[in-house]
């Protein structure tokens, strides 16, 4: 498999398909050129965005991601970045650690606020009740997709998924080779989405002749 | 609608990933892969929605199938399940729980943390005898942990102490709660770990 790297990728929306030089990029920092720092930006913004909310969820993300980039430049201009080529491994390494210091930052701030004995209400995290909504519709989706498999793929799907136990030791004490193994997650997704698929396009037709009707009626 | 993702990394290693089972040096170069390739980021939540949408629903269906099988149930095939119900009952002893003569069977409830969002409130029904089973995921582990009951002003109703069993903690109420909304609290080590909204309607 052609695992990418610093030195094949190629970033989807930078106007032009030449690789990223990333040593011409870490140079233009370290001068504090503004156009290098927005290169920098537009390269690796929506992931450590991405990377940020899905380890620390959406609570003030902007402020994070700023926070995160104010970080990266600095250590560039100091010449921390050995390497210009790891740059992406060296933000890697930045992100990973903000994301330890807001989680510590968090905890600490739950300590100091937290009061079982008197009942203050501590949320493990924001309430969204739309997403809870969705969340739920898919775990229903996803429920009659299992219900409609049999009693022995659901359970290696449950020590899988639920139990978290290895595929190694699945395959071994159900008796499954890895191929059987790898077409039953295959089976179990491609049902999830016939059914999502399906419910999609009845939920698309209701409103459909909904508006329909409404129209005929005015 | 996923973005064409030009590279070649595998489904299974973005399940993996998502799972959290990718080795230290295969997990270096994945997430370095992902801070800049959107296509990837793109199949890394809709993995994580799937996956959630599989635990969430792998639990519902465990939860309807927790009562003793019949005559055909293999104890040898179901061994894993066998201990976690010797488990769940050793603990309803420890928590002294006593149904009086003529109750209905308990109602289990599934307490779930869902990625990104405060957990979502579990129903139960009121007059019911309830075992509470909290999920331990991506919790610290430790030997036991502590479940407190609150009322919606947040003062504690009942609390226990329990070992975990298969990334659980399962423990059963000594008495009925009436209608209303309570806070489950998941305490370890004396820190409040995770808290689940309970409906009791």
């Amino acid at each position: 498999m052609n695992e990418p790297t610093a030195e094949n990728y190629e970033p989807e929306n930078s106007g032009h398909s030449q690789r990223v030089d990333w040593t011409g990029l870490v140079n233009r920092i370290q001068a504090g050129d503004p156009e290098g720092m927005e290169e920098l930006y537009r390269v690796f913004s929506r992931g450590v965005r991405f990377y940020l909310c899905r380890q620390l969820g959406p609570q003030e993300l902007d402020d994070k991601v700023h926070d995160t980039f104010v970080i990266v430049v600095q250590a560039i201009q100091r010449g921390e970045l050995r390497e210009a080529e790891r740059l992406m491994g060296f933000v890697r390494t930045v992100v990973r650690r903000q994301v330890a210091a807001f989680i510590d930052q968090a905890v600490q701030a739950r300590r100091e606020r937290q009061d079982v004995e008197s009942g203050a209400h501590v949320p493990d995290r924001r309430e969204n009740p739309e997403q809870y909504a969705i969340e739920r519709q898919r775990a229903e989706l996803m429920r009659q997709a299992l219900e409609g498999i049999s009693r022995r793929d659901r359970e290696i799907l449950t020590r899988f998924y639920l139990l978290e136990q290895p595929q190694e030791q699945i395959c071994a004490e159900m008796r499954l080779s890895e191929t059987q193994f790898r077409l039953l997650k295959s089976r179990a997704k491609a049902r999830f989405g016939q059914l999502g698929k399906k419910r999609l396009s009845r939920s698309s037709l209701m409103s459909f002749f909904l508006r329909t009707n409404t129209v005929l009626e005015h | 609608m996923l973005r064409d993702c030009k590279c070649s990394v595998s489904e299974e290693t973005v399940e993996r990933y998502c799972l959290g089972r990718l080795e230290s040096e295969e997990l270096e170069r994945f997430e370095e892969h992902l801070l800049v390739c959107p296509g990837c980021q793109d199949r890394v939540a809709a993995s994580d929605e799937y996956i959630a949408a599989m635990k969430l629903a792998l639990r519902d269906i465990r939860a309807r199938q927790a009562k003793p099988a019949g005559p055909r149930w293999n104890p040898l095939r179901w061994t894993p399940l066998l201990a976690a119900g010797v488990a769940a009952a050793a603990l309803a002893v420890f928590v002294h729980f006593r149904s009086p003569a003529g109750d209905p069977a308990p109602h289990m409830v599934s307490l779930r943390a869902i990625r990104g969002f405060e957990d979502p409130a579990a129903a139960a029904p009121a007059g019911a005898l309830l075992v509470l089973k909290a999920d331990l995921s991506e919790l610290p582990e430790m030997p036991s942990y502590r479940i407190a009951i609150a009322d919606q002003g947040g003062a504690i109703l009942w609390q226990a102490s329990g070992t975990p069993e298969q990334g659980q903690l399962t423990v059963t109420l000594p008495r009925k709660l009436a209608p209303g909304r309570y806070w489950v609290r998941l305490l370890g080590g004396g820190n409040l770990l995770r808290e689940f909204g309970l409906k009791v309607e």
